[in-house]
């Protein structure tokens, strides 16, 4: 009976750590001006493989162990790779959902027309849209003063619907500088 | 009273039908009105002017003249749409914007009929005082698919011979 106790306590205080870091790492992520509430497949019709939802808070860590590994002197980073480091330094929040397609392919056409049309009610501009070859593809961005403030990127394929909301802001110039160097 | 009403109304109703659907300032066109005739593009882009810059930085690392060409645009507005066998209505479409833009003192630099794969080219520009504001390229491609419509909007300062540099750097496909 002692045991069912401790087990109990030990759910509930990890529980607990989870929930809060989980409250941590997405923290200040609604106040981002590149956040963006994403048009999602409900529950009941579709469940995410992947999700994630990163504050400020949340993406620092990750932020500092990618730094740590690219800051390696003898490794030259590729333009690529320069490029992912730059949008990371100016990130400051995600949203990520994976969801499998098994014959519901509907579901997130619905749920990409949705997030577009509810995107372009708030201001977002159209980057690309691709519907080509059985897949889909949308970016749309948030312009603030000359920057960034989000990129939501949506695709559908036949095996895959991915949500995605980056943060930031993010500046072209000094991506462009980066691409420069 | 009742024929200033009238005559109000009818200048109204003027402005609004002689007024290009298409025109745009600078250079610019808007492409919104040809979902109407097309259908949703199955392809849209949109560069802006930051977004140019960037992409020239990038391309600089490989060509350093067509680097120099992307920074120097204001914008690209891409559409492709498929057209689902109605060649004709396409065509017409694409002379109903022609004669708009020429109404707009945009001017012809290439008009090709029939070429090897069928397609219609239409190429127009805007200059003020001798230099280029914008371009506007559009291609009807019957033989591609059920047939495939391009139109594309180059704004800023572009030689005309360099538009296909512009559009393989992109990844735009025209032939």
């Amino acid at each position: 009976m002692k045991f069912f106790k401790y087990l109990f306590i030990a759910v509930i205080t990890l529980g607990l750590i989870g929930g809060a870091g989980y409250l941590l790492a997405s923290s200040g992520i609604k106040s981002n001006p590149g956040y963006v509430k994403l048009v999602l497949p409900s529950s009941n019709s579709a469940s995410a493989q992947v999700a994630v939802d990163l504050g400020p808070n949340g993406v620092r860590p990750i932020r500092w162990f990618i730094q740590r590994i690219a800051d390696d002197p003898e490794r030259n980073l590729e333009l690529p790779e320069r490029l992912f480091m730059g949008v990371l330094d100016e990130l400051q929040g995600v949203q990520l959902r994976v969801y499998e397609v098994q014959g519901n392919r509907e579901i997130f056409e619905q749920a990409i027309n949705k997030s577009a049309a509810a995107l372009t009610q708030q201001g977002w501009e159209t980057l690309v849209k691709v519907r080509e070859n059985n897949e889909r593809v949308v970016i749309m961005q948030s312009v603030d003063q000359d920057q960034i403030a989000g990129i939501s990127l949506l695709v559908s394929t036949p095996e895959n619907a991915v949500f995605t909301n980056l943060m930031g802001p993010f500046n072209p110039e000094s991506l462009a500088e980066i691409a420069n160097r | 009273m009742k024929k200033l009403k009238q005559l109000i109304c009818l200048g109204l109703v003027t402005t609004m039908f002689t007024a290009p659907a298409f025109a745009g300032v600078n250079g610019q066109i808007d492409f919104e009105d040809l979902t109407a005739f097309y259908g949703e593009p199955k392809v849209e882009v949109n560069l802006s002017a930051s977004l140019m810059s960037m992409i020239g930085s990038f391309a600089k690392a490989e060509d350093p003249e067509v680097g120099q060409i992307l920074s120097n645009l204001e914008s690209i507005k891409v559409r492709v749409y498929n057209l689902n066998g109605e060649v004709e209505k396409a065509d017409s479409t694409m002379e109903s914007v022609a004669s708009e833009l020429r109404a707009e003192n945009w001017e012809t630099l290439v008009t090709v009929n029939d070429n090897e794969d069928n397609q219609k080219v239409r190429i127009f520009s805007k200059s003020t005082d001798d230099v280029i504001d914008g371009v506007v390229v559009m291609v009807i491609s019957p033989e591609k698919e059920s047939g495939e419509a391009v139109f594309i909007n180059i704004v800023g300062e572009i030689d005309p011979d360099k538009i296909a540099k512009v559009t393989d750097t992109l990844d735009i496909d025209i032939n």
